[in-house]
């Protein structure tokens, strides 16, 4: 048995002898090899291990959850000590958790962190990019190489663990003109194997071209309330709508919208929005959820229809809903059958918004934002900058009836979305 | 606490080291609606090594608090040398001397669940109208013991204590509106449960904005002239302000690279990140060393409207050739330092809140922001969560969450009142690659701001 696994049985043993009525101990390891740059001057590189132990117990209703390192087994007997006091100390409510771990033990892509290919991609990036890009500076570029292993047991000895390891690079940039300095943009993305450039990935090195191309004259506000929201944007959108409509407290409290709409249509019937850990869009994400059960993909919205929510085990207790199948966040949305240019083809002024500074929906479903790395759409064509523009409206009206959703779907490792337009949100104000 | 076994390091680290012993732990409690949502507590421990060495910089870490992680961090450290060449070498500062910075203690678990319950019972006795009610409390320590090759020898430890509300009602028609605020204690923790005074005039505030809320309109668009009251003006300060004089950013090409030396505020305002106190009062996140080893100095950011000067790690004080101010700090013993903001605040000015409300014929006083937004090119957002309409120099309806924004160096421009008194905003965590506790401040000012609908 290794030294972990020895840790979380001290662990589990101490709880049987408590006499606990539920208990799950999660260890989680991570080993992470960091190529860092910090505004192309400063770099700096790291190799970080680390290991939490996650434990939760039940009693009498009670419920502990605690987490640490934990490198021994006396330490771990005093972790569960610790872990059995806060429970004690906890308000009694109906919490209980009894579903026993699911006995897999699965192995991933294991390979170790390759530095000198990590330092030839990262190199190259740099390279290429200054040459292709020469007006885009990176404020941070970071490419990492991450191993990560977890391993569960509960009360009645039931065991699981996972293994996998993938390649992350995540940079902020802006475009640096003469007199003026773009907006900053991101880009996150995940790899399996760091087997081509990385500006060959499309993902980031439209990025970078978006990002320098706002060093261009801008043009005026657009005249249409028309706008085309990017996969980035709409990503982030959905991400802040779905938890601001299903998650826990909207829901049992039945404040937002969507709490009593399960089964009924919610947004145009083109719209089909899962939670898809495990579809084949994604890279790195985990198979098994926190409590050591398989994830499943979970389907939120069907052609329109709310088919699901993203409830805890309390708001599925409180609901009798299901509470969720996986703690991802990795979103994808059905592609549509339009590709983007004949998307726009119609439009004479409209925006296409690469990014939103706020938009954070109420539990109304109102939003209100400005548009950040966004290009008018002049006469069926994407072709100046368009900043500060605000968006106003009803995010959820503008979902149930959308005006279109893009063929392309951008995959950035962790989600996969398409464009989608619009026309019932409120234009006003830019372009600076 | 943490024991000083690291001291012991201080004579071996040979060249140019830093070893930190970091320790971070954290309760988060979310009661809802009288009943606990989610109860949990964390810690993390473990050692961290930053070496330096000609044109090279390698950062290592391992977990827990022993020998071993000791050695793993320094060896990793060591092996990560020379993997990327950087473009100049950094002199350490000499400095030997032992800081030490205030410690304080902690509350029980009986003490958090009292208070919480407290709290909603209060609101649903005095405000039947909050049919929603959500509070969230959150201790976090951050105990630090740094060793450095310089001779430093330095221990920090400190807790901060948060109570965030949120109160939801019906409003006419039908839509739910939400109002929210915040208890915060780095000073005395103790005082937020040993009376629940404050605690009670703060639901007593809440409760009315939020029956004041229920009867809101919508903000009217367009530019106006608006009391930022502090928690906006604070948030401002930090993100479209702060940031953008960080100096990682500002090599990387934000806004205020291009304007050192130049008139860009109001004279009426200045503002510094500062280190422990201000004003000769602490400040609530004093800051006494950095994780480079570098003795904390306060950053004057702008004077009298002049934008005079950033913060500073070793490597850009090199570049610009001026003294570190100790501004670069790591969120865990795994994250490597960054240029982090501290205690970053508008000094307070001459004039009282309500001659700054007469002031204004038809405008908006804003008191609290919800969620914000802000760019390295100084642009900022911020959904404002309350407000209040202003007319011929009175306070009117509420208005309905709405959106603000500008161009920071703009708006400090705008500004022709600045207030008397500064308070302190330290909740949350300022979101950079990773967290990090920060203090944000600021007193009211009389500014020009676009305002959504």
């Amino acid at each position: 048995m290794t030294n972990e696994m020895q840790n979380l049985c001290a662990i589990i043993d101490r709880f049987k002898e408590c006499g606990a009525d539920w208990a799950i101990v999660m260890e989680e390891s991570t080993l992470k090899n960091t190529l860092s740059g910090f505004a192309q001057k400063r770099f700096v590189n790291q190799t970080i291990d680390n290991s939490v132990v996650t434990i939760t117990v039940y009693k009498d209703g009670r419920q502990g959850r605690i987490s640490s390192q934990c490198a021994n087994t006396d330490q771990a007997k005093r972790l569960a000590d610790e872990a059995w006091a806060v429970m004690k100390a906890a308000e009694a409510t109906n919490a209980t958790a009894h579903v026993p771990v699911c006995g897999r033990h699965l192995s991933r892509n294991m390979q170790s962190a390759d530095i000198d290919v990590m330092k030839l991609r990262y190199g190259e990036l740099m390279e290429t990019a200054e040459k292709r890009f020469p007006r885009v500076k990176f404020r941070v570029c970071e490419l990492r190489h991450i191993q990560s292993c977890r391993r569960f047991l509960d009360l009645e000895g039931n065991s699981a663990s996972e293994q996998s390891a993938w390649y992350e690079l995540s940079g902020a940039f802006s475009a640096v003109g003469e007199t003026y300095s773009t907006s900053y943009s991101g880009v996150d993305a995940r790899f399996a194997q760091l087997d081509m450039p990385l500006l060959d990935n499309d993902y980031i090195s439209g990025a970078l071209e978006l990002s320098q191309k706002m060093l261009l004259p801008p043009g005026p506000a657009p005249k249409q309330n028309i706008v085309v929201f990017s996969p980035a944007t709409l990503t982030m959108l959905m991400y802040m709508l779905t938890n601001s409509q299903l998650t826990d407290n909207a829901v049992i409290s039945g404040t937002s919208r969507w709490s009593k709409m399960l089964g009924k249509k919610v947004t145009d019937e083109a719209i089909s929005l899962s939670i898809a850990p495990t579809s084949e869009s994604i890279v790195g994400e985990c198979l098994l959820t926190d409590v050591g059960t398989m994830v499943e993909d979970q389907v939120i919205i069907e052609k329109g229809i709310l088919k699901s929510m993203l409830l805890s085990a309390r708001g599925e207790e409180k609901t009798n809903i299901p509470q969720r199948r996986n703690q991802s966040g990795c979103m994808v949305m059905d592609a549509g059958e339009m590709p983007l240019d004949r998307l726009i083809a119609d439009i004479e002024s409209g925006i296409l918004v690469g990014r939103l500074s706020g938009g954070s929906p109420t539990l109304s479903g109102e939003i209100s934002a400005i548009a950040k790395m966004s290009f008018l759409i002049e006469n069926g064509r994407i072709t100046r900058p368009c900043e500060g523009v605000a968006i106003s409206g009803n995010l959820l009206d503008a979902l149930y009836q959308a005006d279109g959703i893009s063929r392309e779907l951008s995959r950035g490792g962790n989600t996969a979305l398409p464009y989608l337009r619009t026309s019932k949100l409120n234009l006003s104000g830019g372009s600076k | 606490m943490m024991d000083e076994r690291i001291y012991k390091y201080r004579s071996q680290l040979g060249e140019d080291t830093v070893l930190r012993a970091h320790e971070n732990r954290s309760i988060n409690i979310r009661y809802e609606n009288g009943e606990t949502a989610t109860d949990d507590t964390a810690s993390s421990v473990g050692i961290c090594a930053l070496t330096r060495r000609g044109h090279a910089l390698g950062f290592g870490a391992a977990p827990g608090l022993n020998d071993e992680a000791v050695n793993i961090a320094l060896k990793r450290a060591k092996d990560n040398l020379g993997q990327i060449e950087r473009p100049y070498n950094v002199p350490l500062h000499d400095v030997s001397e032992k800081i030490t910075a205030h410690i304080y203690d902690e509350v029980t678990q009986n003490q958090k669940t009292e208070l919480l319950k407290d709290a909603d019972e209060y609101v649903k006795k005095t405000c039947p109208a909050a049919t929603n009610r959500n509070f969230s409390m959150e201790q976090f320590s951050m105990e630090k013991r740094l060793v450095a090759s310089n001779g430093i020898i330095a221990h920090s430890h400190f807790v901060r204590w948060c109570m965030m509300i949120a109160l939801t009602g019906e409003a006419k028609n039908g839509d739910y509106v939400s109002v929210e605020g915040c208890l915060q204690y780095a000073d005395r923790p103790d005082e937020m449960f040993s009376s629940h005074v404050a605690l009670h005039a703060c639901l007593d505030r809440l409760c009315d904005a939020l029956r004041k809320k229920q009867e809101s309109v919508f903000a009217t668009p367009g530019r106006k002239i608006c009391i930022l009251g502090e928690d906006p003006a604070a948030i401002m300060v930090h993100e479209a302000v702060g940031h953008t004089a960080e100096s990682d950013l500002v090599m990387g090409g934000s806004i205020a690279g291009r304007y050192l030396g130049k008139q860009v505020a109001s004279p009426l305002i200045t503002i510094g990140d500062f280190a422990n106190s201000m004003n000769g009062q602490r400040v609530p996140q004093p800051i006494y060393f950095d994780d480079e080893g570098t003795v904390a100095r306060d950053a004057m950011i702008i004077e009298n409207g002049v934008l005079t000067g950033f913060m500073h790690d070793r490597d850009s004080a090199a570049e610009y050739g001026v003294i570190p101010t100790g501004n670069s700090r790591g969120f865990t013993f795994a994250d490597a330092p960054l240029v982090r903001m501290r205690n970053t605040a508008i000094l307070p000015g001459k004039s009282r809140l309500q001659d700054m409300i007469a002031a204004v014929e038809d405008g908006y006083y804003f008191v609290r922001a919800g969620m914000g937004q802000a760019d390295t090119t100084g642009e900022f957002m911020f959904l404002i969560v309350e407000g209040y309409e202003i007319k011929n120099g009175k306070l009117g309806r509420a208005i309905r969450d709405t959106i603000c924004s500008g161009r920071a160096f703009e708006t400090l421009q705008s500004v022709d009142m600045v207030g008397d008194t500064v308070l302190w905003d330290f909740a949350g965590l300022c979101a950079k690659g990773q967290p990090m506790i920060t203090a944000a401040g600021s007193p009211p000012i009389k500014c020009t701001l676009d305002i959504g609908g």
